[in-house]
């Protein structure tokens, strides 16, 4: 109960850049639209940096969350709130979490609707329709890849602003000093035989069946047909879950900063 | 021994290279309201958040309620900031709902009854409130909660006498003196002189004066603004 009016708490007080983050979405989906439409079908590629932004979409939420706080002279009402660190920073991550997967389903939207429509645009409709039937195979790799790197560089940003705001002065730097190192730390903990254990489970795709989405499409191109494929993954969804549990952890790091570290 | 709620011990707070409280070591006993009084800078907001768990010591011990103080003293502490620290995009009713859920000790009635005494509209934002009538509703919030330590930080700096005297009588009126202990800081100290029961002086970060007001004046005749003055001389 009371969690949930922290969540909607955050929903509340970070409206209006939401608002503003899908009305400028909706912009330049219609934008985009109208240039593939009049000008030139090629414009579709604007909807690529629309989609990779969503990469810094957590960092950015995350940061302007708890920059509102202590701009606002709130966070001392905030931290005064005796619920555990962890419920606090949990609902302010849910609520940008939440506002992510609105503002990334609205992009993917826009982009499959401008698919749609510009194949018959182009005088050789094979290209498009490929990148249309790709698209729709794998869309939601690509989905779920950019929320969780989202996540990941919003935990980054949540654990630094923390961090300053523990240690005065040089707090921030410390705290990317630490993330630097950790994720050096992590970097090579991911060619261990322990990593690749604990991650190497739930074949999401193997190579078979992407380089058949190729064949299938392309079919009778015998340079294709000549690769050799095996059945090997290319995508497991242990490092997916891996990847979460995470940021689970440094969330739990955050919200024990919350608890005995952090000044208001 | 009386039962002491508050126990700081060689207790110092540095910002960088400048020290905002020196080695300070008090006590306070449980019930009644103390006044801590000290001229601007003179550390009062920093002693307040570090009884709070809003600050960190940066040595000594610090005990409240019989525990070590961190932020999730937050349980037995009911902190209320000078600055407006509510949320303005909620309404004052939002707020009190909002303040039920998240406080498990908070008295919705309680909130509601003296927000109505102060005739402040609870469907107004309080963004859109007056400085005043923001004081008061901040001020029905914290006295809303049934917690054993209230502390209430500058509450009548910078609004007008009527507010001031509106804030006074709320304290008066809903602090729970059998449960509760409120420190309340200012630097003006006449007029919430009638309502002190203990005094604590603080000059440049250290404790010159920690007394009774009834010993104030019974053994010494005198005021705690008479007392204020001798001490600062």
């Amino acid at each position: 109960m009371s969690w949930l009016a922290l969540y909607m708490k955050e929903l509340r007080q970070t409206k209006t850049r939401f608002l503003i983050n899908i009305v400028f979405l909706i912009i330049l989906g219609i934008l985009f639209f109208v240039l593939t439409e009049r000008y030139n079908a090629f414009f579709i590629t604007l909807t690529v940096p629309l989609i990779l932004v969503h990469f810094v979409y957590m960092l950015v939420a995350m940061f302007d969350s708890l920059r509102l706080e202590w701009k606002q002279n709130t966070a001392v009402f905030w931290l005064n709130i005796p619920k555990s660190g962890w419920q606090l920073i949990t609902a302010k991550f849910s609520a940008a979490m939440t506002q992510l997967f609105i503002s990334l389903s609205l992009t993917f939207m826009i982009l499959y609707i401008l698919l749609q429509r510009t194949i018959l645009h182009f005088p050789d409709t094979q290209v498009p329709l490929f990148i249309l039937e790709q698209f729709q195979s794998f869309w939601w790799i690509l989905f779920s890849g950019l929320f969780i790197a989202s996540l990941q560089t919003g935990i980054v940003a949540t654990f630094i602003y923390l961090m300053a705001k523990s240690i005065r002065k040089w707090g921030w730097l410390l705290g990317i000093g630490i993330v630097f190192g950790s994720s050096w730390i992590w970097m090579k903990f991911q060619e261990t035989a322990v990593y690749r254990a604990i991650t190497e489970w739930g074949v999401v795709l193997n190579e078979e069946a992407f380089m058949n989405s190729f064949f299938v499409h392309f079919d009778g191109n015998e340079a294709m047909m000549d690769v050799d494929v095996t059945t090997d993954a290319i995508l497991y969804a242990g490092t997916a879950v891996v990847d979460i549990l995470v940021v689970a952890g440094v969330l739990f790091i955050c919200g024990w900063l919350i608890d005995k570290k952090v000044e208001a | 021994m009386e039962n002491m709620i508050i126990n700081f011990d060689r207790v110092s707070k540095r910002y960088g290279l400048t020290s905002a409280l020196k080695n300070v070591s008090f006590q306070i006993p449980s019930g009644g309201i103390i006044g801590l009084v000290g001229s601007n800078g003179s550390g009062k907001s920093t002693l307040l958040k570090l009884m709070a768990g809003l600050l960190k010591g940066s040595s000594g011990e610090i005990v409240v309620c019989g525990e070590a103080v961190n932020r999730l003293i937050a349980k037995k502490v009911a902190f209320l900031a000078e600055v407006d620290s509510l949320y303005d995009f909620y309404t004052v009713k939002e707020t009190i709902t909002f303040s039920t859920k998240v406080f498990p000790d908070f008295d919705e009635q309680k909130a509601y009854q003296i927000v109505d005494a102060l005739e402040v509209e609870l469907h107004k934002k309080i963004g859109t409130l007056s400085k005043g009538n923001r004081a008061r509703v901040k001020i029905a919030i914290a006295l809303s909660r049934n917690v054993p330590l209230l502390i209430m930080d500058e509450p009548l700096s910078g609004l007008d006498p009527l507010v001031r005297e509106d804030i006074i009588k709320m304290i008066a009126k809903y602090v729970e003196m059998e449960n509760q202990t409120l420190i309340i800081s200012t630097h003006e100290v006449t007029e919430i002189e009638p309502l002190l029961d203990h005094v604590l002086l603080v000059q440049s970060g250290e404790i010159v004066l920690s007394e009774r007001v009834e010993d104030l004046r019974e053994k010494r005749g005198q005021s705690v603004l008479d007392a204020m003055k001798e001490v600062l001389r």
